[in-house]
């Protein structure tokens, strides 16, 4: 299991930036996830957050993700978040917060991809 | 340890040792290690707003098939953070409250918060002992009446009315509940202290408001109504009675998921 949380950007084509974390994540990563997340903001892309290979994230990660989200929104950016099945802690965090459906979170980051193809920005 | 957030890594290390010493399971080990994480954010973020020398201690104790998480910090005490910029979340207690068995937050003597939380060592609801029903859903406070009490127990109340599957009225209820319950004067609590134990018993919250002085349950009782609205327990409730308890006396309520009819 990773213990160290480590961020990194990857392109997802022309048009998108993902920021994947991997690892744990808490208030001690909180500043390189909001880096890697403001970074992308001058791209004018959209934005995929992938949660697939977190092994934990807490209520300030979920900060993080939520402000955004919002950002986003008001940039007139399409957001995503992915979080795979197997990430199991991350994905009991996000449904008993009521994230899941509020972000919406994509099962996986091919699918996210595929709902950023066809949402309106 | 120090209340530093790069500290917060040592204490899932450690409750995963633990797990390897005892024999839990993936999804309690994971509520452990998310309750630890977010009462020691608390602490990291709001216990030591002056100082860089604040300390946190985090015990856990496994025994009868559950671990006891206890995190005490010797800072200003519980104060609920006041509402900031869109995206903050406030989502620690109600993320605690969503993944214990049953979980305490007291101001204990010497100053500070204490948070005590209960997690059953089963993988699943579906694995509980087959000899008897799964622990009760509980929580309880405990806080000095005063300016803090109100949202305290107004949040504590949310939280288990969220838990329990109350509609967004009756929720809206509680809430209102716990306004009239930390309007009322504090010279009537013993100690001066709000108590409050919440309970679900069957689809129902039950509440035990107390303890107080002698004749304080009465006394607080015909006053209480939130000031300007005439909204009183008694009409929000679907039962209210004083009981006596080893400690003094107790104001019980019982609150349903829905709202009775009325003609």
């Amino acid at each position: 299991m990773d213990v160290v949380g480590e961020v990194r950007r990857e392109a997802g084509g022309d048009d998108i930036e993902i920021v994947v974390l991997s690892g744990e994540h808490d208030l001690g990563t909180l500043p390189q996830v909001r880096e890697a997340i403001e970074a992308t903001a001058d791209e004018e892309k959209a934005l995929i957050i992938d949660l697939s290979s977190a092994t934990f994230v807490d209520s300030s990660i979920l900060g993080a993700v939520l402000d955004a989200r919002r950002e986003s929104r008001e940039a007139g950016r399409a957001f995503a978040v992915a979080c795979e099945d197997a990430a199991e802690p991350v994905r009991r965090v996000l449904e008993v917060t009521g994230l899941a459906e509020e972000l919406p979170v994509h099962p996986n980051r091919d699918a996210a991809l595929e709902a950023l193809a066809v949402a309106p920005t | 340890m120090a209340a530093k957030a790069e500290n917060l890594a040592l204490v899932r290390q450690a409750l995963s040792g633990l797990a390897d010493g005892v024999s839990i399971p993936e999804r309690p080990l994971a509520d452990l290690k998310q309750i630890a994480t977010e009462a020691c954010m608390n602490a990291v973020v709001h216990a030591y707003p002056d100082r860089d020398d604040g300390r946190i201690d985090v015990h856990a104790i496994a025994a009868n098939g559950e671990v006891e998480l206890r995190v005490r910090d010797w800072g200003v005490g519980f104060r609920p953070r006041p509402a900031s910029g869109e995206g903050s979340l406030h989502l620690g207690l109600p993320l605690i409250a969503s993944v214990v068995d049953s979980f305490s937050i007291e101001s204990p003597e010497g100053g500070g918060t204490a948070l005590t939380a209960r997690v059953r060592l089963t993988e699943d609801e579906d694995d509980a002992p087959a000899d008897g029903p799964p622990a009760p859903k509980e929580a309880a406070i405990a806080i000095d009446a005063g300016v803090a009490a109100k949202p305290v127990i107004a949040r504590v109340l949310a939280i288990a009315a969220t838990r329990a599957g109350f509609s967004l009225d009756r929720m809206s209820d509680g809430v209102l509940m716990g306004d009239v319950i930390a309007a009322g004067s504090a010279d009537d609590f013993a100690e001066g202290r709000v108590g409050i134990d919440i309970q679900e018993c069957g689809p129902n919250l039950c509440l035990s408001v107390g303890p107080f002085q002698p004749g304080g349950a009465k006394r607080m009782l015909d006053q209480m109504e939130l000031p300007g609205m005439g909204v009183s327990i008694a009409k929000l409730a679907d039962r209210v009675e004083i009981v006596e308890g080893d400690e003094g006396e107790f104001i019980s309520i019982e609150i349903a998921p829905e709202a009775a009819q009325t003609a």
